[in-house]
């Protein structure tokens, strides 16, 4: 699948998870409730829900493994829980702060967004540059959510009490898709900036055309933890080769199976690969792209 | 008849002028009073939205006397410059007042009697106190202490306030703070009054070189947003004659800061030159309070939208201003209508690209043929076993023999033959139930 595709399903994803959080948490009568017990349980459920579905997105639709999607829908809904909570209570607290209006807004959306993909960040990977990806992916789609949300607020004063059963669904879709698009993308926007990139696309078997990005260690075999999941090959072992970051570049080093590139059995001690070097596992190849 | 009829009308214009000057009688202080006041919103309460309770002090401009005994009909309340339904009006009942008297105790207290005088004034606060009141006291020099919690004891506080010694330095953002806290929670009509005659050592000055007092934990402006955030108004109270701007030099009284304070967070700044004039200012304090009128409105935009609203009440030819923020950062409500009608575009967000990607598809080769000159990949791979490079499109290794999986035909895998239906003499591939390799003839049992 390629990068395209795959940011347009997060966002999809994102959008159904903020779409779902709406329509639970927005079934309940929070407005009546203390605004501190109102933000907690918000920021919680609309947490829960989105985190729930980017969770989904890469086991569902990139690795095709229900286990992993189930996985990654329970991870993201326990840490989007907490993040969530964490970012609304702040976001809340800076908006009485500011006492309202398009700045307040757009800060405390920010602030909930920041908290989201800080999430995000952390369910995904473990290094701390792609949490900051994620948290500054985060912190745009709060932005954009925030200001929109205001502006359509004030637009549709007069009719506010509909407006704000559309506006809330719209901006909890909208927060979803940008969160759950914004972070591949982010990720692959600041890749492209960064001096060490690479792109690994596999050109044959089963997952022929797929597309990831090389930000710092990618796993691949055939076992569905891993970054690059090769299913449908024999051949390839549980985790087949890794690629790491070094002084020289990437480096791709055996772990679990005999690895190839260009004629080459590469050894343990690794091989630092070459814009359009083709690696092979197995019997299937994967293309390196500096790019 | 004629006369009659003139009687009658001369006998009611007689009634109709003695019921003029009857009403007019009745309604002396209204009809002196009619107009201007000084008209002052003092709190507004909207915790209970779209209900929202307005406090409101309405004196005289010329001597700041309290205007008491208007009605509801003499108030009109408008949201955003739409008037707004007056639900509940009481006057001269402001329920339950919840006070903090926050107090310096600084060294220089000592002086010109201010801490004796303070001290008076608060007993005289304490003495005006109703049943159903109660008060905090903060204390603060260097250091702050809540020094009696809330409570509707006027002995206990009487005794509380007795015991106030003097300390050394000030740190009165950090009473405002605790003043805060203390407020946090609490409904109904809140009263904050700071009372200093000094600067916060915060910003240094000579004493805290001297006596290494470090003044508030809290900055100024951490301590106004503090404030504000919680919708904490406070009055500031200057005392002494001596009006010093110079945050360096330790003497006087900060009273840019103190009424900055003030109004920032919509309190009121007095300024006391003398201890005796406190007990006074105290008192009205007390007084006033318990003179305002409570104006509960509902709402003309009931929705909790997070929006500022901006309220006037105006009484005879006066007004007066205020507002509030709808508190909700982030509202969320849900219909089955909307819910409906947001579920169509995201399904067809996932239908499109699967309808795209079909009709762009490219068929697979049905059968792939080993030996064929094109393949689909010009890939190389390597064999397995021996590691010698494998010719495009070979079933087996020309050096060891071994059996090639096809896995560079791109996808889908499923139209590939099985890797063992192979024939075993030449490497043909073979149908699915040929017993016969239909190349050589060899004899193959699948």
């Amino acid at each position: 699948m390629s990068k395209r595709m795959q940011i347009y399903y997060n966002a999809l994803f994102g959008a159904v998870g903020g779409y779902l959080g709406w329509l639970v948490v927005g079934s309940f009568p929070t407005q009546a409730w203390n605004i501190w017990l109102a933000s907690t349980f918000i920021g919680a459920g609309v947490g829960l829900f989105i985190g729930l579905a980017v969770g989904a997105v890469e086991g569902a639709i990139i690795k095709r493994s229900a286990k992993q999607a189930l996985r990654g829908a329970f991870l993201g809904a326990g840490i989007g829980l907490l993040s969530g909570m964490v970012g609304l209570i702040v976001g809340e607290i800076l908006f009485l702060i500011i006492k309202g209006g398009l700045l307040a807004r757009a800060l405390g959306w920010m602030v909930f967004g920041f908290m989201l993909g800080v999430g995000q960040g952390l369910q995904d990977h473990r290094s701390r540059r792609r949490i900051s990806y994620s948290a500054l992916g985060g912190t745009i789609a709060g932005l954009i959510g925030g200001l929109a949300f205001e502006v359509l607020t004030q637009v549709f004063l007069q009719e506010s009490a509909n407006a704000q059963i559309v506006l809330s669904g719209l901006g909890l879709i909208l927060i979803g898709a940008s969160l759950g698009g914004i972070i591949p993308l982010s990720l692959d926007v600041l890749r492209r900036a960064a001096k060490d990139k690479g792109t690994l696309v596999v050109k044959t078997g089963r997952r022929a055309g797929l597309e990831a990005p090389v930000l710092d260690s990618v796993r691949l075999g055939s076992y569905d933890g891993c970054d690059i999941y090769l299913p449908g090959d024999p051949s390839i072992a549980a985790e087949h080769a890794r690629i790491v970051k070094s002084a020289d570049g990437f480096q791709v080093v055996p772990v679990g199976g005999v690895t190839w590139v260009g004629g080459q059995q590469i050894t343990s001690a690794g091989y630092v690969l070459k814009h359009g070097d083709k690696v092979q596992l197995g019997s299937t190849i994967v293309e390196f792209e500096a790019r | 008849m004629n006369s009659l009829r003139t009687k009658l009308i001369h006998g009611m214009c007689v009634s109709q002028a003695i019921f003029a000057v009857a009403c007019l009688a009745l309604q002396p202080a209204l009809a002196a009073d009619s107009g201007p006041y000084d008209v002052r919103i003092e709190q507004v309460d909207a915790r209970e939205f779209p209900l929202v309770t307005l406090f409101v002090l309405v004196t005289d401009p010329a001597d700041g006397e309290v205007i008491s005994g208007l009605g509801q009909e003499d108030f009109v309340v408008t949201e955003d410059d739409v008037q707004v339904e007056i639900v509940k009006f009481s006057a001269g009942n402001p329920g339950p007042i919840s006070t903090v008297l926050a107090i310096d105790r600084s060294g220089s207290m000592e002086t010109e009697g201010k801490l004796a005088g303070a001290k008076q004034a608060a007993r005289a606060f304490i003495d005006q106190m109703r049943p159903q009141d109660q008060v905090a006291l903060v204390v603060f020099d260097n250091t702050v202490s809540i020094w009696q919690d809330f409570t509707s004891d006027q002995n206990q506080l009487r005794q509380r306030i007795d015991a106030i010694a003097l300390g050394n330095g000030t740190a009165w953002y950090d009473g405002v703070w605790y003043t805060v806290d203390l407020m946090t929670g609490v409904a109904g009509r809140r009263n904050a009054i700071l009372l200093s005659d000094g600067k916060d050592l915060r910003e240094g000055g000579l004493l805290q070189r001297l006596f290494g007092a470090s003044g508030s934990q809290h900055s100024f402006e951490e301590t106004i947003e503090y404030a504000s955030a919680n919708g904490v108004a406070i009055h500031t109270v200057g005392l002494g004659a001596q009006v010093n701007t110079d945050i360096s030099d330790a003497e006087g009284f900060d009273e840019e800061r103190l009424k900055r304070m003030a109004e920032s967070t919509e309190g009121v700044y007095h300024h006391s030159p003398t201890a005796d004039q406190l007990r006074q200012l105290y008192l009205s304090f007390a007084e006033n309070t318990q003179k305002e009128y409570v104006i509960t409105v509902r709402s003309g935009r009931a929705s909790y939208d997070g929006t500022r609203r901006d309220l006037r009440v105006t009484a005879g030819s006066s007004t007066g201003s205020g507002g509030y923020v709808e508190q909700h950062l982030l509202n969320v409500e849900s219909n089955s209508w909307a819910a409906l009608a947001f579920i169509a575009p995201l399904a067809l967000a996932f239908i499109v690209p699967l309808v795209w990607r079909k009709s762009r598809a490219v068929p697979p080769d049905p059968v792939w043929t080993p030996g064929a000159n094109s393949s689909p990949h010009t890939d190389t791979i390597m064999c397995m076993q021996c590691g010698r490079p494998i010719r495009t499109g070979a079933r087996f290794c020309v050096g060891c023999g071994s059996a090639v999986l096809p896995t560079w035909a791109s996808s889908p895998p499923v139209s590939m033959p099985s890797p063992t239906a192979v024939c075993s003499r030449c490497g043909q591939l073979l149908r699915p139930s040929a017993r016969f390799c239909s190349n050589c003839g060899e004899r193959n049992l699948q």
